[in-house]
């Protein structure tokens, strides 16, 4: 016993099956056949999986918080004591001291009616003995090692007043009071901007040395295995398939464009200087876009949250009343329009969203949602479901008893029952497992070339936008900073469309050395003055002139626009050559 | 806060103001007399007249509304037509007694909606999960006159445990002050668990199935992840977000609590306003009938203007601004 405190296995897990009870057909459903796992002090180690696999219920089963109809079966030790029912004392020690759990979602794992220094000191408070006063000063302490800014004032306020990288520091703060030796983190990033992820992935990677914290990191993005752990184990259908060094691992290639953009065609959607301001709100959400949607033709919009894509996206679509500028849609004003005609126009020009789970009515029937968004001349069920690769009998289904994947096709295939010009894509595939990312993507692809249409793409995925637009537009607080060509090479100039290329992760891989600092500064921080360039304050080719006025975007070479005079000189980077 | 909280209050006047009009002409807007109640048909004209003017019942109706207005800014709901004493007396000695059993009935439905509604989130689909839905759903069938009446026939009747009716017994006068308030008590027991026992269930099966909700939440599974015991997780995590949407529905118990309960009343001849109501009504005794309602609508502003006030205190999200939209961070659900 003695020996395994300071050597020995730290974690042990044999023949671990978990299967649960499903209420429709009545049968047992496996869930993981037989997982053999073992951890020892400071190891690190990645499952990669697609969602599905088990990977979740797995770090469940390892805490002993399955969700209720789950049985589990199977030896697990900790520290060479075997863990047996869940309820017990013991296993909530391990709970508290040795297991330590991080999520993916920052603002659903987080009590929204107390304040986030109360959530850490509560823990602090039963597992270290400590009083108040004492428990809220540790509190303080790890919302500092997590690297919140001014903690002291952090720690007094509710979940719902911090961004969502905030909220997961303290989310990681809060798992860190129970001084874990092993880190279950289970896609910790998934739901955050890239530059987000960066350094929450960089954080948790330095707590795991100075700590000599094991970690168990659950992601379905292969490429972020290697940046954080030194082994990748992938997961398949309930199974650990193999064990790979990380140092091995070969990512997979990035997706190529295969033709070059088509000649000219006319615009069939167009936008001046669009503006859009949410009634009560002092800032404009999109600060004066123009923007040229072609037939056949695929316009990436690449932006973080809040920048004001998806409200450029949803006032393209006219789901939202324009504040300034024009719209026409084939030479139709659409701002003039009302009524039938207003209705006509919106069916031209269709929206596919992230979450297919909300954007598709739970109590209807595929079939059902597909013949009410269809014309009465339009394309059968059978039709639609076959050109998004599916089979035609998935229609008597509900949409829970789909797919993340097949989900999203399904709510692609309702877009194409209006017969759409345009189709605008905002973030279709952020909330699905890799594979299904990419089926998505070629999907999208094959059919905006098949029918001509114009497709607006928006992404914070630069590398999904990389294999199907010709041009790239890239956002920041409602205004386009940047817009470039994709030909073989990436290469942009701006200064935060570089930061955003040097957080992702391949990027990371090939340079460690970006890892060191946090490049981004905490956005609450940022000083906002009326007028003048956005990124003023956060950036590093800041000059005075930057505070008074905004530059306006200009263009540098063919087809490639820049608002930032400072850059135009820069030298091409190729940061990322496809 | 305070920008918001005055025009909250400017609101809830002006409902009152709405109230109070509308009480008035629909009342008087009714057909027949209400002098008709108080005098003999055969009186002659002239004191017919005299006791018009004197009820107040002369002149136009807007005429009668601006009196009825000045009346009320001084407190003054009118003179009964049936008992000829002021509305105020009539309601200030209801009142008491209505309070004590109202309060009392839904302090222990409270009670009852909390214990139920754990039990039934915890212990789902296990025998005590059963027997709870079983007897709170029976009792939440039955209707109150023969739920009171059974009580009355087994507790009363069979046993001699509790009294049958009225809120004192006749020799009150004579006790002590502590032995008269151990004798209510000893007559609150029926009507108050009458009153609690038919309506625990709705309230419960709504905060189980909030419970159900936030159970689910991946902040709840953090929590256990911490290590935090049941107890603790259930309680403090569980409950605390649960309650908040029956905030609302206690903010709709106000107007039930000084409205006193009327069937319950009545059967148990206890002395408070749902009797006085019934009673007023039966013997078309307006002013009552315009004093009763006005208070149950002022009842229903002040506790929504209250429900809201503790809906706030209560969420910070309601009460702190959101600050993380314009930081940004995660991703924008759409």
């Amino acid at each position: 016993m003695a020996d395994n405190e300071t050597t020995g296995s730290l974690l042990q897990v044999r023949n671990l099956c978990v299967d649960h009870f499903d209420p429709h057909t009545g049968a047992r459903l496996s869930v993981l056949r037989g997982v053999d796992l073992d951890f020892s002090p400071g190891q690190t180690m990645s499952l990669v999986g697609p969602s599905g696999c088990g990977k979740s219920i797995m770090a469940r089963a390892l805490l002993g918080l399955l969700p209720p109809g789950f049985n589990w079966q199977g030896e697990i030790h900790w520290r060479g004591e075997r863990l047996t029912d869940p309820d017990t004392a013991a296993w909530r020690q391990v709970r508290g001291r040795g297991l330590g759990l991080i999520l993916q979602e920052p603002q659903a794992s987080l009590n929204p009616v107390l304040r986030v220094g109360h959530q850490i000191a509560e823990t602090l408070r039963i597992h270290q003995g400590l009083d108040r006063a004492a428990a809220w000063n540790e509190a303080v302490q790890l919302l500092a090692e997590t690297r919140v800014p001014d903690p002291q004032l952090s720690a007094r306020k509710f979940p719902h007043q911090l961004s969502g990288g905030m909220r997961q520091r303290v989310l990681l703060a809060a798992t860190l009071a129970c001084n874990p030796e092993l880190l279950i983190a289970d896609e910790p990033t998934t739901a955050l901007d890239v530059s987000v992820q960066k350094d929450i992935l960089a954080l948790i990677r330095g707590l795991c040395r100075d700590r000599n914290m094991a970690l168990l990191f659950i992601t379905h993005d292969l490429n972020l295995a290697p940046l954080l752990t030194e082994q990748v184990a992938f997961m398949s259908e309930g199974c650990i398939e193999q064990v790979v060094p990380a140092a091995e691992l070969v990512l997979p290639a990035l997706p190529r464009r295969t033709e070059t953009a088509p000649a000219e065609a006319p615009a069939v959607l167009k936008a001046t200087n669009l503006s859009v301001v949410y009634p009560g709100a002092t800032r404009l959400a999109v600060a004066g876009v123009d923007l040229e949607l072609r037939p056949g033709q695929a316009v990436g919009l690449l932006g973080e949250s809040g920048c004001g894509k998806t409200s450029l996206g949803r006032a393209l679509s006219q789901h939202i009343g324009l504040q300034d500028g024009s719209l026409t849609l084939a030479g139709e004003d659409c701002r003039a329009s009302r009524g039938a005609q207003a209705r006509a126009q919106r069916r031209r020009v269709q929206m596919l969203f992230q979450d297919p789970g909300g954007s598709l009515d739970p109590r209807q029937r595929v079939g059902a949602a597909l013949r009410e968004a269809a014309a009465d001349q339009g394309p059968t069920n059978e039709q639609l479901l076959s050109e998004v690769g599916l089979d035609p009998a998935l229609q008597k289904r509900y949409p829970h008893q789909l797919s993340g994947g097949q989900r999203q096709r399904v709510a692609l295939a309702r877009c194409l029952a209006t017969s759409p010009d345009v189709l605008i894509a905002d973030e279709p595939t952020s909330a699905l497992d890799a594979e299904a990312r990419n089926l998505v993507l070629s999907l999208l692809e094959g059919i905006m070339r098949q029918r001509g249409l114009a497709l607006l793409l928006i992404s914070h995925d630069l590398e999904g936008l990389q294999g199907i637009c010709g041009q790239v537009n890239v956002m920041f607080d409602g205004l386009v900073v940047e817009s470039l060509p994709v030909g073989t090479s990436f290469n942009p100039l701006h200064p935060y469309s570089r930061e955003l290329v040097r957080a992702l992760p391949r990027t990371l891989r090939e340079d460690p050395a970006l890892w060191v600092q946090e490049t981004f500064l905490p956005r609450m921080e940022t000083p906002t003055s009326g007028s003048g360039c956005p990124r003023q304050g956060n950036c590093r080719l800041q000059k005075p002139i930057c505070g008074k006025e905004l530059p306006p975007l200009k263009m540098v070479s063919n087809n490639h626009w820049l608002r930032c005079p400072e850059a135009e000189a820069e030298e091409p980077s190729h940061f990322i050559d496809t | 806060m305070l920008p918001w909280l005055t025009r909250r209050l400017a609101q809830s006047l002006l409902l009152i103001f709405i109230l109070v009009s509308a009480v008035f002409f629909v009342v008087r807007l009714a057909p027949g007399d209400p002098l008709n109640q108080v005098v003999e048909e055969e009186l002659g004209a002239g004191d017919r007249e005299l006791i018009r003017q004197r009820l107040g019942l002369d002149g136009s109706l807007i005429e009668q509304y601006q009196r009825w207005l000045g009346s009320m800014l001084q407190g003054d709901l009118g003179t009964s037509l049936r008992q000829q004493r002021p509305v105020t007396e009539i309601i200030g000695e209801a009142m008491g007694p209505t309070l004590l059993l109202t309060l009392t009935a839904y302090g222990l439905q409270l009670i009852l909606v909390i214990a139920s509604a754990l039990i039934m989130a915890t212990r789902r689909g296990q025998p005590l999960d059963h027997a709870v839905q079983g007897i709170g759903l029976t009792f939440y069938s039955l209707p109150f006159f023969w739920l009171a009446l059974m009580f009355v026939l087994l507790f009363s009747r069979q046993l001699g445990w509790f009294p049958a009716g009225g809120w004192e017994s006749p020799d009150a006068a004579f006790l002590s002050v502590g032995e008269r308030w151990l004798d209510r008590l000893h007559h609150l027991v029926l009507p108050a668990m009458t009153l609690a026992l038919g309506a625990f269930m709705g309230p419960a099966r709504y905060l189980r199935a909030g419970l159900d909700d936030v159970l689910a939440q991946d902040y709840i599974l953090a929590a256990r992840a911490r290590g935090l015991s049941e107890r603790r997780v259930l309680l403090r995590h569980g409950l605390r977000n649960a309650l908040m949407p029956l905030i609302t529905l206690l903010g709709m118990w106000l107007p039930n609590l000084l409205g006193g309960a009327l069937v319950v009343e009545v059967v148990f001849g206890w002395p408070g306003m749902g009797r006085v109501t019934i009673e007023a009504i039966w013997a078309r005794d307006y002013p009552v009938i315009m004093a009763t309602t006005l208070l149950t609508g002022v009842a229903v502003v002040v506790g929504s203007t209250l429900a809201d006030l503790l809906y706030r205190w209560a969420d910070p999200r309601v009460r702190i601004p959101d600050l993380s939209e314009s930081e940004g961070g995660a991703h924008d659900a759409s």
